[in-house]
């Protein structure tokens, strides 16, 4: 490879950000209800990315005026998701990118699981402030490489996690199948996060950072039994599953 | 309607290449009009197997790159004339290798009414694989009885399922199966291979077929036949019996079990 080629590279990157929904091509009333909420949060979205959701508008509002209101209020819009027909030239001069959210949280599949590089963590669907942070559901088995990461909330997989594999949440841990991989349940330090598996032959598990490698085989008594994980002061308590 | 199978498996030395050359000869032996892509952009393999090497003139990269037709690249197979074979370039980077550039050639080879098209993916996860995988509607995991096979296979068959084209459209998931190539069936019983079961049990994804492992392969790779060609060979039925289980038909594993050689074989020792 040359030189130059080497000074610079492009990776992928998954971020987290706000959300915009908007319900009205009123740009009055849209910036009126922003600084309201503005107002409301405090500093609480200062300096926060967002991407304006748009998709359920038919009309354009007036995005400079918008973009202009939003940038004074603090925040950062990035880009729009919205029909092609409300695309206009003030996305370009107020440097807004057209963008893809997903689906609906509750419509949505469970979100791939992420494929070749380590370093990046599925998301879960934003949580809208005062609901109950959702439940990620992973519905393929995750293969070696993949790693999955249910921030702020529980994680489900409806299948097999392959050794090399990792699942990863804030919350609690169920593999329906076989867990051969690595489970980190609680990884925001809830030390009351389980790692329930209904077979048990895992590389490595841990709860709010206490952790533990099977370097060889598992307990033998619960070796591709059903088992549930918990931590006991500072260590790691296997049981079986029911009973 | 043609239907991209991938023939892939993250290792190398598998049987990817061998495999490929036997499942689309079989296909056209089935009488389906197949055409069989060689992925590995730079080393090229394929058209050895095929014994069509003297016969290259223009390359996939020359098609992709607008230099050459289709019509001007694509080999006839020597011995099937409903077999058509697009060689790799073995000069060119790995990188001339282009989604859309891709895309355009297996929808010209669609419009040339092929029902099959075989993409023989490089070993590794680079381009190269990446590219042969991405349009793929099925896939042929070739895995060996070790573990770093099964592991490489694992990491493949996710690769499928979060990358591929119709992971992306969120259609239906690429058919995976799992094709077995040089199992002998006296090492597992050894213990020195990992066995049908338990490699059925890692990666969980339908078999499709098993090979025996077999010197037969070699020779045919050196004389440039598809190793489906050599007649009476336990590797050419076992490779029958993979285009037919493709094809819906419902065949019984063979070449799976171990039989202790009897008294007879033992007092005249053959091969």
């Amino acid at each position: 490879m040359n030189k130059t080629a080497t000074a610079l590279d492009f990776k992928s990157a998954t971020l987290h950000t706000l959300r915009a929904v908007l319900h009205t091509s009123d740009t009055v009333e849209l910036i009126a209800a922003l600084n309201q909420r503005m107002r409301e949060a405090g500093s609480f979205y200062e300096h926060e990315s967002v991407v304006l959701d748009a998709t359920t508008l038919t009309q354009a509002p007036n995005w400079a005026a918008l973009v202009a209101a939003m940038r004074a209020a603090q925040l950062h819009p990035i880009g729009v998701h919205a029909a092609a027909n409300l695309q206009d030239d003030a996305w370009q001069t107020a440097g807004l990118a057209p963008l893809e959210l997903s689906a609906s949280r509750t419509a949505a599949p469970a979100a791939t699981p992420d494929p070749t590089d380590t370093g990046k963590t599925g998301q879960p669907r934003a949580a809208d402030p005062g609901t109950a942070a959702e439940t990620l559901i992973v519905r393929q088995p995750l293969r070696s490489g993949q790693r999955i990461y249910a921030r702020g909330c529980d994680l489900i997989v409806l299948g097999m996690v392959s050794q090399g594999a990792e699942v990863i949440a804030d919350g609690h841990i169920h593999v329906y199948g076989p867990l051969r991989g690595k489970a980190m349940a609680g990884a925001r330090g809830n030390a009351q996060a389980m790692i329930l598996t209904t077979c048990f032959e895992p590389e490595l598990l841990a709860i709010a950072g206490v952790y533990r490698v099977f370097e060889t085989q598992t307990p033998d008594s619960l070796h591709k039994q059903g088992a549930r994980i918990e931590l006991d002061g500072e260590t790691l308590r296997i049981r079986a599953l029911t009973g | 309607m043609s239907r991209i199978v991938v023939v892939t498996s993250g290792k190398g030395g598998v049987g990817k290449t061998t495999t490929s050359a036997s499942f689309s000869a079989g296909l056209a032996l089935r009488g389906h009009k197949t055409v069989v892509i060689d992925f590995d952009v730079g080393l090229r393999n394929l058209d050895l197997i095929m014994g069509c090497e003297r016969r290259v003139v223009y390359d996939f990269v020359n098609v992709i790159q607008g230099d050459a037709t289709l019509n001007q690249a694509l080999i006839r197979d020597k011995q099937l004339d409903n077999l058509y074979i697009l060689p790799a370039s073995q000069t060119r980077d790995k990188d001339a290798l282009t989604r859309e550039g891709v895309e355009k050639v297996l929808e010209d080879l669609a419009a040339m009414d092929f029902e099959y098209i075989v993409c023989d993916s490089p070993a590794g996860i680079e381009t190269g694989a990446i590219m042969a995988a991405y349009f793929a509607d099925d896939a042929l995991v070739v895995t060996n009885p070790e573990v770093s096979s099964v592991r490489d296979s694992d990491r493949i068959l996710g690769i499928l399922s979060a990358k591929s084209r119709r992971a992306e459209r969120g259609e239906q998931p690429v058919q995976e199966h799992l094709l077995l190539t040089r199992y002998n069936p006296k090492r597992v019983s050894e213990g020195e291979m990992l066995s049908l079961r338990d490699i059925e049990d890692i990666l969980r994804i339908r078999l499709i077929g098993v090979i025996p492992e077999s010197e037969s392969v070699l020779q045919a790779s050196n004389q440039g036949i598809p190793a489906i060609h050599l007649k009476d060979s336990d590797v050419a039925q076992a490779y029958a019996d993979v285009v037919a289980r493709y094809l819906g038909e419902e065949k019984p594993l063979r070449f799976v079990d171990y039989e202790k050689p009897g008294l007879f074989k033992r007092l005249f020792g053959s091969k």
